[in-house]
């Protein structure tokens, strides 16, 4: 059925392609899943917990990298991290327009952004929301005070240029590691906490389509 | 007066027929039981007719007036099985071969209580009921309740905080203990740990499965293991007791007792002490950690007159326990001296008044009492890092009233009312609870072979809504062979203490739990302290907590297909749809950006299955038994989120999503049990030995995936064959020795941290009894 399916979608675009003199054939790069390893979301020095948070590390998703501090009134940014806590260029927390939204479901399978749904962060909450179970991630996973993703939870964002990008967290442990083996079940070889590792796509072209 | 007269007729019968039938003969011999011993008062009848006598004290008898020819004579003992001989009647006296009865096992004079809370002859309970006898406790060589229920078909032993009971799939949340008909208290995350009940000083264990909250209220939702103590019959009896075994483990058990014609007087006292046990030596708690244990318990009892009766029993238990443990506190690690304490005690006061045969009078007040501690210092200066208490205190008085309305028909009624009181660290205050209670059964046996038992229980409760809980269970008796029981009852659990009381805020993360109870209160703090972010769920708004409950199905039959063989096979299928179940959910977002937890009912969980077991006694000393249950258990929602494409678990290759059949059910639930136990007696040098094997399937240990679910990409933890075997070798004057191992082949399995490996143990005992 699969192929059958992609034989026909791709006979119509050929089709439309062959048809459609006027138009400039847009070239239809297609979008490949790129992956952000260990972004450093304020990760503790050794020793007793300062608690002193948030300092936000600012990520743009147009670029791939992270954004400087000096940056963060600006628009250059889409999401910042910072511990568990994730913030999105918008509302109380920057001076841009993104707003974000968690979907459950396949990363994939995701090939349309939804056209609403979205929200900032506001006094009441950050769109994408914080605590074990509400979010993105449980902690205390049997016990370990481990943090882990939940699998099937694929942000969606709308960035200040109205460009959407999704993305999927992956890990919270330097150097992405398995979180299941007894090496990192174990405090004293687990790598420090607090790098995240995701994987995203970023459409630049303001369509919904992935 | 009356049996003069049916003596009378039945003469008169005799002797008309002697008068039609002029040839008669006289029948005479002698009944044995299986040791050659001659029994007396057995029932001597002719087939066909009313001509019968009994054996004298030396099992001789005599038959007078048999009809010449050929004849069928019945020979019968209560509690031995019935056997027919046909014999060739002459004139004069016809001497016959001793007639050898062997015991019964279901002997037909076993009379239980637990199901039905009046005494009732076990066959005609018409729930699922095991019982487990003083001698296999013996032959199992247990010290703990949880050795002796680990080898049951259909019970598993759960390792979460102590050693917990599972029934038909419930969690050891759902199993209530009694000791004598009185609750056990104390439970630690919802586990009341077995290895707390000494095992040396019970007569009998009775276990009815499926709900049976219509007599005992809360926590009988899975069932009831009913531990019956036991009871001194002859005038002077002392006992003693020891046993050693593999890690410096010492129990010393002894027991004296005086029963006079009013007075009777009862000690029993246990000692247990372990060093402990490892099965994780990289890390630096053991396992099981080194403890010393005893249990008194005195029983005084006192006859008034011949109907009305006081007994007043006791039991104190105190444990010590010693460990250590590595504390990982968010960037440092260290090592503290971890003390424990527990002890619990309970005085029962009983007192019974039989008006007459009809009616009896039953009022008993119960106190008990659980206390724990646990202080944790450092090891390196011995400084306190860290103390916990828990105190649970419950006082009930009830009163019951039995009836025989007739021949056929019984009623129970009854009521009382309790106090709860706790005090811990975590909860704020010293909190009290008070609750009421009626119950009402009504036992009808229409015909022969068909009964019923009805019933029902009514309890309120100061912390949450009431709860009705009815019964019906039915019993048919096809035949001699077969038998077929249906029940359907609602079971419940109160919500506890954790779920009422908790005041809880992580200091590492900063999240906070508050109880059901404490909840309002505890939001209404946090916004006068200006902590509160977002209100997630008006406190104003939250329903009172709901108990658990359930509604519970059981289908059962037994089949004795071989006529005088004792080979029997029993089975029960059951299903219990289980509503309402508490768990935690988010009701504010405090400015920290974490949650404050409460309690509710929203889960919905069904456990489903078959329990079969299979005796064989193909000799007077040779038993063999097989055990198995099939258990099916899943959490309605979560099951409907998998079948909508909306759980998924994350691999090497990233995240997929999960189908119908990678889903496993609840966690810590093994779908495949069983056992086989085989028992020789060896006449000549009067040995029992005794080997069983008891099996666990695999069972979910570890949400790795963390996707709210059991699936097949989880932590698994593999399924154990553990083989015990005994011997005991019995004196004259009472004196016994034994032997025996533990799990044969040392499994060890990480995630059950209840089984220690190869375990050796030998031990003697003396029983003296003046009769």
């Amino acid at each position: 059925m699969k192929p059958l399916k992609q034989i026909l979608l791709i006979s119509l675009l050929l089709l439309t392609a062959a048809c459609d003199d006027d138009d400039e054939p847009e070239a239809v790069a297609p979008l490949e899943a790129q992956i952000a390893n260990d972004i450093p979301a304020n990760p503790q020095p050794p020793g007793p917990p300062t608690g002193a948070l948030p300092d936000y590390t600012l990520f743009s998703f147009e670029t791939g990298a992270i954004v400087a501090d000096s940056d963060s009134t600006t628009t250059n940014w889409d999401i910042g991290l910072s511990g568990l806590s994730i913030i999105v260029n918008g509302g109380v927390s920057g001076p841009g327009s993104t707003e974000a939204q968690i979907l459950t479901g396949l990363f994939d399978e995701l090939t349309t952004a939804p056209e609403n749904g979205y929200a900032s962060d506001t006094a009441e909450g950050t769109a994408i929301p914080t605590g074990s179970g509400n979010g993105w991630y449980n902690y205390n996973l049997n016990g370990n005070n481990v943090v882990t993703p939940i699998p099937g939870r694929v942000i969606v964002i709308r960035t200040n240029d109205g460009n959407y990008a999704k993305f999927e967290i992956l890990n919270y442990y330097k150097g992405n590691p398995d979180v299941t083996t007894a090496e990192f079940i174990d405090f004293n070889t687990r790598p420090p906490g607090r790098y995240y590792t995701f994987k995203y796509v970023y459409q630049p072209n303001g369509s919904r389509d992935f | 007066m009356k049996k003069k007269l049916v003596s009378l007729l039945v003469c008169i019968f005799i002797v008309s027929q002697g008068f039609s039938q002029l040839s008669t003969g006289t029948i005479k011999g002698r009944i044995l039981d299986m040791n050659k011993n001659p029994l007396p008062g057995a029932v001597i009848k002719l087939e066909n007719s009313v001509t019968g006598t009994v054996s004298d004290a030396n099992g001789h008898y005599m038959l007078d007036k048999v009809p010449t020819g050929k004849q069928k004579v019945f020979f019968n003992f209560l509690g031995f099985q019935e056997v027919g001989k046909k014999i060739l009647v002459q004139q004069g006296i016809n001497e016959l071969s001793d007639v050898i009865l062997n015991e019964e096992i279901r002997s037909l004079d076993q009379v239980v209580i637990t199901a039905t809370r009046t005494e009732t002859n076990i066959e005609n309970v018409p729930v699922p009921l095991q019982i487990i006898s003083k001698e296999e406790i013996r032959n199992i060589g247990a010290t703990r309740l949880n050795e002796v229920l680990l080898e049951q078909t259909g019970l598993l032993i759960d390792s979460d905080h102590g050693t917990g009971l599972q029934i038909q799939g419930f969690a050891a949340d759902y199993a209530l203990i009694l000791i004598d008909g009185e609750p056990v208290i104390g439970r630690t995350a919802g586990t009341l740990d077995l290895s707390r009940i000494a095992v040396n000083n019970i007569e009998r264990i009775e276990i009815v499965k499926g709900p049976t909250s219509s007599l005992y209220g809360s926590e009988a939702m899975a069932g009831v293991v009913n531990i019956i103590t036991k009871r001194n019959l002859s005038p002077f009896s002392v006992g003693l007791q020891s046993r050693y075994r593999t890690n410096n483990t010492l129990d010393f058990n002894s027991s004296v007792a005086s029963l006079g014609d009013k007075l009777g007087v009862e000690m029993n006292l246990d000692y247990l002490r372990s060093d402990g046990y490892d099965l994780t030596p990289n890390t630096i708690s053991n396992t099981a950690p080194e403890f010393n244990a005893y249990t008194i318990q005195p029983k005084i009892s006192y006859k008034f007159n011949q109907r009305t009766n006081l007994a007043v029993s006791a039991r104190y238990y105190h444990e010590e326990q010693e460990n250590r443990q590595e504390i990982n506190d968010e960037q440092e690690s260290f090592i503290v001296n971890d003390q424990g304490l527990r002890k619990d005690y309970a005085i029962n006061t009983d007192l019974t008044h039989t008006f007459n045969a009809r009616h009896k009078l039953r009022l008993r007040n119960y106190f008990t009492k659980y206390e724990t501690e646990s202080e944790l210092n450092y090891q390196n200066d011995g400084t306190l890092y860290n103390f916990n208490f828990f105190d649970q205190s419950f006082n009930r008085t009830e009163l019951q009233y039995d009836a025989a309305i007739s021949a056929t028909q019984s009623a129970t009624l009854g009521a009382g009312f309790f106090v709860e009181e706790v005090e811990a660290t975590r909860y704020e205050n010293v909190n009290q609870f008070t609750a009421s209670y009626a119950f009402a059964q009504y036992q009808w046996a229409p015909l022969e072979k068909f009964n019923i038992v009805a019933g029902a229980r009514f309890d309120q409760h100061s912390e949450y809504s009431s709860q009705l809980s009815p019964k019906l269970a039915v019993q048919y008796r096809f035949n001699e062979k077969l038998k077929v029981q249906a029940s359907a009852g609602a079971g419940y659990k109160a919500p506890d203490f954790r779920q009422l009381l908790l005041n809880f805020t992580n200091p590492v993360v900063g999240y906070s739990v508050f109880g059901s109870s404490v909840v309002r209160e505890g939001i209404r703090r946090l916004e006068a302290e200006g902590r509160v972010d977002q209100i997630l769920i008006d406190p104003d708004n939250i329903n009172e907590i709901k108990a658990e409950s359930s509604w519970s199905f059981n289908l059962g039959w037994e089949w004795n297909p071989l006529a005088g063989k004792d080979f029997r096979v029993k089975a029960n299928l059951f299903r219990n749809n289980i509503n309402d179940l508490i768990e935690t959910a988010p009701v504010v977002r405090k400015t920290n950006g974490q949650n404050v937890f409460s309690y509710f009912n929203f889960d919905e969980v069904i456990t489903q299955g078959v329990e079969a077991e299979m005796h064989y006694r193909p000799l007077n000393n040779l038993s063999f038994s097989l055990g198995y249950q099939y258990l099916d258990t899943r959490d309605v929602e979560m099951l409907n989120e998998l079948k909508n494409g909306k759980i998924f678990a994350s691999g090497e290759n990233g995240t997929f999503r999960l189908d119908r059949s990678d889903y496993r059910g609840l966690f810590n639930r093994s779908r495949h049990s069983g056992n086989i136990k085989v028992n020789y007696h060896l006449k000549k040098l009067n040995m029992d030995f005794s080997v069983r094997g008891i099996y666990t399937g695999e069972f979910g240990v570890a949400d790795t995936n963390v996707n709210g679910v059991y699936d097949a990409y989880d932590l698994t933890a593999d399924d154990n064959l553990l083989w015990n075997g005994s011997i005991q070798k019995y004196f004259r004057k009472g004196l016994a020795l034994e032997a025996g191992v533990r799990n044969m082949l040392d499994r060890r399995n990480q995630h059950v941290p209840t089984m220690p490996g190869r375990i050796l143990f030998g031990g003697f005992s003396y029983q003296f009894s003046k009769q």
